[in-house]
C-alpha cells in the first residue's frame, strides 16, 4: 500500500483506538455514603480548612462564585462556580454527586476532574464532613455567573487523558491513627496530609505533575512558577520556627523574622488558616515539627 | 520636656535604625534601595514584636503596642512610596517593575498601612481604659466566656461578612474599648490581622518571591 495512504490511515486508527481506550479507562465507582443532617457553620469551617473558599472565589467576587486563574505548566485552571445556582453553579446536583466529586474527583457526568482540584486529599473527609460541606454550599447565596473554563494546551486539554494520569500518579490520602502518638500529633497528621493539602504545594512534583515520595520536602519548580520551601521538622527548626511561631505564622502570615508571606502562601493564610481554631493550628504545627525528624538529610532552612 | 510616650518612640526608632542600617549594609544594598530595605526591616521588626502579643494583648503591652503602631504609621504612606522612585530595581532589591505600572494600587497599600498603624494605636490606647460597670445593667458577655468556636459564625467563615457577628457587637468592643461612651474601636488582633494582610497583599503583587 502507498505510504502516503498508510501513514494517515495508521494515525486515524491510533487516534480512534486511543479515544476508545481513554473513554473506557476506568474511574473509581461511586462509594457508599450515608445521608446525614448537615451543619452549615461546620461546613463553612471545613470549606476554609480545605481551601474551597479560597480557590473557588476570585478577589472581590461573591463566595464560591468561581476562582481566579491558577497558572501551571499545562495552562491555567479556573475553579468553577459552586454556588447553589441550578444552572451556573451546582444547585442541580444531588448530595451523592457532590460527595463523588469531592472525595473521588469524578463529576456528575462521569468525567474526571483535573488534579488542580486536589480531590486526592479530600478522600479522608467523613460522611458527616460531606453533609456539613453540602449544607454550607446550600446556605451560600446563589450566583448566576457562568464558570470560566480552563485554558490548557494540547494534549493537556484532553480531559479523558487525566484518567491515565490518575492510574499512574494519584495518591489518595489515607489516615490511620497512630496509637503511639498524641491526639494533637494525630489530628495534625490528618489535617496536613488530608484536607489542608499542604503537599499540593510543598511536595515536589515530576514533569507530569505527579507528587514524589519526598513528603513536604519543598518544590523547587512549582506549577505556577517560583519555589516552595520544605516544611519538615528540620527545615522549620532551621528557619527558627517553634510550635508557637508556626501557629502565629499560620494565623497571621508573619514569619519568625518578622517578614510577611507573599505569593500563594499569603492566599493560604488569609483565605484559610487564619480562620482555623487555635487547637487545629497547634495540631498542624505539632505534626510538622516532628515530620522527618529522624531523617539525617533534614536541615535546609525553611522560609514558607 | 519630652514626656515618656513621645520619648520612647524615637529612642526605639534610633535603636532599630542602627540595627537596620547594619543589616541593610550587610546585604550589600546601597542608595535608595538600601534606604527602603532599612525601612522594610524596621517595619518587619514591629510586625515581629507584635506577633506574640497581638492575639491576646494585656494592659501591660499598651506602651509596646503604641510604639510599634507609631513606627508603622511613620514608615507607611508617602514615607514608603517616596522610597520607590521609578525604575529603582538595583540588586538586591526584591521590588517588581509592576510597582510603577500599577502605582495607584501600590500607593493605596502604603496609605492603608498608615491608616491601620493609626487604628492600631487607638486600639492599644483603648486597652488601657478600664470598663465602667453601669448600674442596673445586666453584666455583658466577656470574650473570655465565649469559646473560640462560638465566636465564629457561618457568614464570616464563608466570606459573607468581614468580621464575626460576635466581634461586631458592642458587648465585645466594650471589653477592649471600655465604657459605652468611649468611641468603639476594633480589637488589636483584628487590626493586626489587617496589617499583616495588607503587607501580604502588597508583597504578593509587588515583591519577587524566592
Amino acid at each position: 500500500m502507498n505510504r502516503l495512504v498508510l501513514l494517515p490511515l495508521l494515525a486515524i486508527v491510533a487516534a480512534v483506538t486511543g479515544t476508545i481506550v481513554l473513554e473506557n479507562w476506568p474511574l473509581p465507582a461511586a462509594a457508599k455514603v450515608t445521608e446525614l443532617q448537615g451543619d452549615a457553620k461546620r461546613g463553612a469551617y471545613l470549606a476554609r480548612l480545605s481551601g474551597c473558599v479560597t480557590c473557588h472565589t476570585a478577589p472581590a467576587t461573591p463566595p464560591l462564585s468561581g476562582g481566579a486563574a491558577i497558572a501551571s505548566n499545562f495552562g491555567s485552571f479556573r475553579a468553577p462556580n459552586i454556588t447553589p445556582d441550578p444552572v451556573a453553579g451546582i444547585g442541580a446536583w444531588t448530595f451523592k454527586q457532590f460527595v463523588r466529586a469531592v472525595r473521588q474527583g469524578v463529576s456528575p457526568r462521569g468525567e474526571t476532574y483535573y488534579p488542580a482540584f486536589p480531590f486526592e486529599f479530600y478522600a479522608t473527609l467523613t460522611d458527616q464532613d460531606m453533609a456539613d460541606l453540602w449544607a454550607a454550599v446550600q446556605a451560600t447565596p446563589s450566583v448566576d455567573k457562568p464558570s470560566e473554563g480552563h485554558d490548557l494546551r494540547f494534549p493537556f486539554n484532553v480531559r479523558a487523558a487525566v484518567k491515565v494520569w490518575r492510574s499512574l500518579f494519584e495518591r489518595t490520602a489515607d489516615y490511620e491513627v497512630d496509637a503511639s502518638r498524641t491526639s494533637e500529633w494525630n489530628r495534625g497528621k490528618y489535617l496536613v496530609e488530608g484536607p489542608a493539602h499542604c503537599a499540593a504545594c510543598h511536595t515536589p512534583r515530576n514533569l507530569l505533575g505527579g507528587l514524589s515520595s519526598k513528603e513536604l520536602a519543598g518544590d523547587p519548580n512549582m506549577q505556577g512558577g517560583g519555589a516552595s520551601p520544605a516544611i519538615t521538622a528540620g527545615a522549620l527548626t532551621a528557619g527558627d520556627y517553634t510550635r508557637e511561631s508556626l501557629v502565629q505564622a499560620l494565623r497571621t502570615g508573619v514569619t519568625p523574622n518578622g517578614d510577611v508571606f507573599g505569593g500563594s502562601m499569603a492566599e493560604v493564610v488569609h483565605g484559610s488558616t487564619k480562620f482555623l481554631l487555635e487547637q487545629h493550628l497547634v495540631d498542624m504545627a505539632t505534626f510538622l515539627l516532628d515530620l522527618g525528624s529522624g531523617d539525617a538529610s533534614e536541615g535546609e532552612k525553611s522560609k514558607p | 520636656m519630652m514626656n515618656k510616650t513621645t520619648y520612647r518612640g524615637p529612642a526605639a526608632c534610633a535603636v532599630l535604625l542602627a540595627g537596620a542600617m547594619a543589616a541593610a549594609g550587610h546585604s550589600g544594598a546601597t542608595g535608595i534601595v538600601g534606604e527602603r530595605m532599612m525601612g522594610m526591616m524596621m517595619l518587619s521588626e514591629q510586625i515581629k514584636l507584635l506577633a506574640p502579643i497581638a492575639e491576646r494583648p494585656k494592659s501591660g503591652d499598651v506602651q509596646k503596642l503604641i510604639t510599634a503602631a507609631e513606627m508603622i504609621s511613620m514608615h507607611a504612606g508617602s514615607a514608603m512610596t517616596d522610597l520607590f522612585p521609578e525604575g529603582s530595581l538595583d540588586a538586591p532589591s526584591e521590588a517588581r517593575a509592576e510597582i510603577w505600572q500599577n502605582w495607584e494600587e501600590f500607593v493605596a497599600y502604603a496609605d492603608r498601612l498608615g491608616e491601620l498603624g493609626e487604628e492600631l494605636e487607638e486600639s492599644a490606647k483603648a486597652l488601657a481604659v478600664e470598663p465602667k460597670p453601669e448600674s442596673g445593667e445586666k453584666p455583658s458577655t466577656s470574650i473570655a466566656e465565649v469559646s473560640e468556636w462560638e465566636r465564629m459564625d457561618f457568614a464570616w467563615l464563608m466570606g459573607l461578612s468581614a468580621a464575626p457577628a460576635f466581634m461586631a457587637e458592642p458587648v465585645t468592643t466594650r471589653e477592649i474599648g471600655g465604657a459605652s461612651d468611649t468611641p468603639q474601636v476594633r480589637p488589636v488582633r483584628a487590626v493586626y490581622s489587617d496589617v499583616s494582610a495588607t503587607c501580604a497583599a502588597c508583597h504578593s503583587t509587588f515583591r519577587r518571591e524566592p
